[in-house]
């Protein structure tokens, strides 16, 4: 048997693969993530991004150990906790070490370039989530499993958390959710420190360790009202002295999106990547089958982008050479706030009269809000008590939704656009009835 | 359904929600909507599952922070200890311009799921929607199996809650008939 590593890691500094687990972290689906971004063309607009999905797997198989020891510790289990956490030390230890596993697979599904477009080019209803269950129940990966005892339905059910739809028992949902939580998932954790880290944009850190310390599993906050009987299933929530470094976390998240994931021109490029991937795959997507997977990697797709980029006659040639040339195209329109109350819908109306207008090769639309987790989950006072954090925050029930909303225009037309667009756009923008298909089944 | 139809759904569900003077916190949106289209047949189109407090529906999760980044709704912060309602934005009226013919269509379906499920509790939205999701897995199974089944999705729910709540989804689907609200089967 392999021995055991210690990998060095900037944001955690050391991150120890045991020698079981160098059979997950020497197979070749792991060691593909070196070869996916994980930020996709980020690293045009912030050179710094060029990390890999790799290191974020680690980490994040790091810290969803923290958590687990933090949320399993006797000391920290409330009456309630401890029903659904296994006081055999054994069945314990095994859920750790699925957990662990489960965090180091979690993005083995990813396309190349990580998300960029990832609905547009898989075929309807699957996502990376399947590919990577596909990766846990491969062949090599099932005599993993034997050889380490585990049961790759417990891996795939913590690795996808609620992708998967197998219902998860309540310990089960716990696990899941200390890996992908909308909240307080080590995912989450990691990916804002390390792409706050890579990109410079500093406002991406908090105070993880005081945060994972004070992790909890706990009843949901409470609800009002005429039947104010809430539910008893358990969730991540965190003591009273976490709170703050809970709000940074939520901050540091809304900064993370306005500054980075949805910057104007990372969103242009994903879109000019997304083109040109239609273009070039075969019947526009990507492949299911697990071999072809495993080695499409972003390596593959930059050579094929490079070498279209110079032959004219290549599929996607003109995307390509967007790309690599920096002759993206530019924002002509983002609605303002007033704009969005008055019609959500004129950005959209504004593509369409500029399609009409100018062409659908020179527009494109990009509307992008980040998922809606509202941030409430509970806080355990220090009397026992539990109550919402948007009732013990002042902050957290304040933090605006981040949104990319855009119509992007291609630079050679961008002049003759904008003037078109300064004379039009309260007609084009105004409010009007859609077109509404009532037959049956709509 | 559009996406930007369910919003417009959504948004008269929160404001029909906040008449009947329910919690209308995301749970109570999450569990309406799930009996609008499952039991009353209006044809939204997003996919639940069974998640924490029963069916849910990550779609309309995004959907909901969409919304409220387009201010079509807010959120409504509750004295402590309490967690947040929803409420609609400036942003919603605009939505009854865009899709008069789907409000006047659904609006009484609407109106009817605000009533009786608006004002639950979590911890009963949570039972009565898990049952509903039994039946809907499990039509011919008895009661007792459906029950236990129930009881197995979400153990701190007895199988006596979980025989309650499956005959709560019976009387509501029979209001509902008799309401003429049902659009399917």
């Amino acid at each position: 048997m392999s021995r055991p590593i210690q990998v060095r890691d900037p944001l955690h500094v050391f991150v120890e693969v045991a020698a079981a687990e160098r059979l997950v972290f020497d197979c070749p689906a792991f060691q593909r993530l070196r070869h996916i971004h994980q930020l996709a063309l980020c690293y045009l607009v912030y050179p710094g991004a060029t990390h890999r999905r790799f290191e974020h797997s680690l980490g994040v198989m790091e810290l969803a150990s923290r958590i687990f020891d933090v949320v399993t510790d006797q000391g920290n289990l409330t009456d309630q906790a401890r029903s659904i956490v296994p006081d055999d030390p054994h069945k314990l230890h095994y859920w750790r070490q699925v957990l662990r596993v489960a965090a180091l697979c979690h993005d083995t599904g990813h396309l190349p370039f990580s998300h960029a477009a990832e609905k547009e080019l898989l075929p309807a209803g699957t996502s990376h989530e399947s590919l990577s269950e596909a990766v846990v129940r491969s062949p090599q990966m099932l005599q993993v499993w034997k050889e380490m005892k585990l049961d790759a339905d417990d891996i795939v059910a913590l690795a996808n958390g609620p992708a998967d739809e197998t219902p998860l028992g309540p310990w089960e949902a716990i696990l899941s959710e200390i890996i992908t939580g909308n909240v307080f998932g080590a995912d989450r954790i990691d990916y804002l420190l390390r792409d706050s880290l890579h990109t410079g944009v500093a406002y991406g850190r908090f105070d993880h360790h005081r945060l994972i310390e004070s992790l909890r599993i706990l009843p949901p906050a409470p609800t009002g009202g005429t039947d104010a009987e809430s539910s008893v299933e358990p969730t991540l929530g965190v003591t009273a002295g976490g709170l703050q470094s809970a709000e940074a976390l939520v901050l540091a998240r809304y900064f993370m999106f306005s500054q980075v994931y949805l910057h104007r021109v990372r969103r242009i490029y994903d879109i000019h990547l997304k083109d040109f991937l239609q273009a070039w795959l075969p019947d526009g997507r990507f492949s299911l089958e697990l071999d072809d997977h495993l080695a499409m990697t972003d390596n593959e797709v930059n050579a094929a982008m490079s070498s279209a980029a110079r032959d004219p006659a290549a599929p996607g040639h003109v995307h390509a050479a967007r790309i690599a040339e920096r002759k993206h195209f530019k924002t002509l329109y983002k609605p303002t706030a007033s704009d969005v109350e008055r019609n959500a819908a004129g950005a959209k109306q504004l593509h369409d009269a500029a399609v009409a207008k100018f062409g659908a090769e020179e527009v494109r639309y990009d509307r992008y809000s980040k998922d809606g987790g509202s941030n409430v989950f509970p806080v355990v006072e220090r009397d026992d008590r539990v109550v919402a954090s948007s009732g013990a925050s002042d902050v957290l029930g304040r933090v605006p939704t981040a949104m990319s909303h855009y119509v992007f225009v291609s630079r050679e037309r961008y002049t003759e656009a904008h003037a078109w667009m300064t004379t039009n756009l309260q007609d084009i923008t105004a409010p009007r009835a859609e077109d509404e298909d009532l037959e049956e089944g709509q | 359904m559009t996406e930007s139809r369910r919003a417009a759904l959504v948004a008269q569900l929160v404001e029909r929600l906040r008449a009947h003077e329910s919690w209308a916190g995301e749970t109570h949106v999450q569990k309406s909507t799930y009996v609008l289209q499952q039991l009353l047949g209006v044809p939204m189109g997003l996919p639940f599952q069974l998640y924490k407090f029963g069916p849910f529906s990550f779609e309309l999760r995004d959907l909901l922070g969409q919304m409220r980044s387009l201010r079509q709704l807010e959120m409504e912060l509750q004295p402590y200890p309490y967690g947040p309602k929803l409420t609609v934005g400036p942003g919603a009226p605009q939505l009854q311009t865009r899709f008069p013919k789907t409000i006047r269509k659904y609006g009484a379906a609407v109106d009817f799921v605000a009533s009786e499920v608006g004002p639950l509790g979590v911890g009963s939205l949570e039972r009565m929607a898990t049952a509903l999701l039994v039946q809907i897995e499990s039509p011919d199974a008895g009661a007792r199996e459906q029950a236990a089944r129930l009881h197995a999705y979400k153990p701190h729910v007895s199988v006596e809650q979980a025989v309650e709540a499956l005959g709560q989804v019976d009387q509501l689907a029979g209001r509902a008939q008799e309401a003429g609200v049902t659009l399917a089967a």
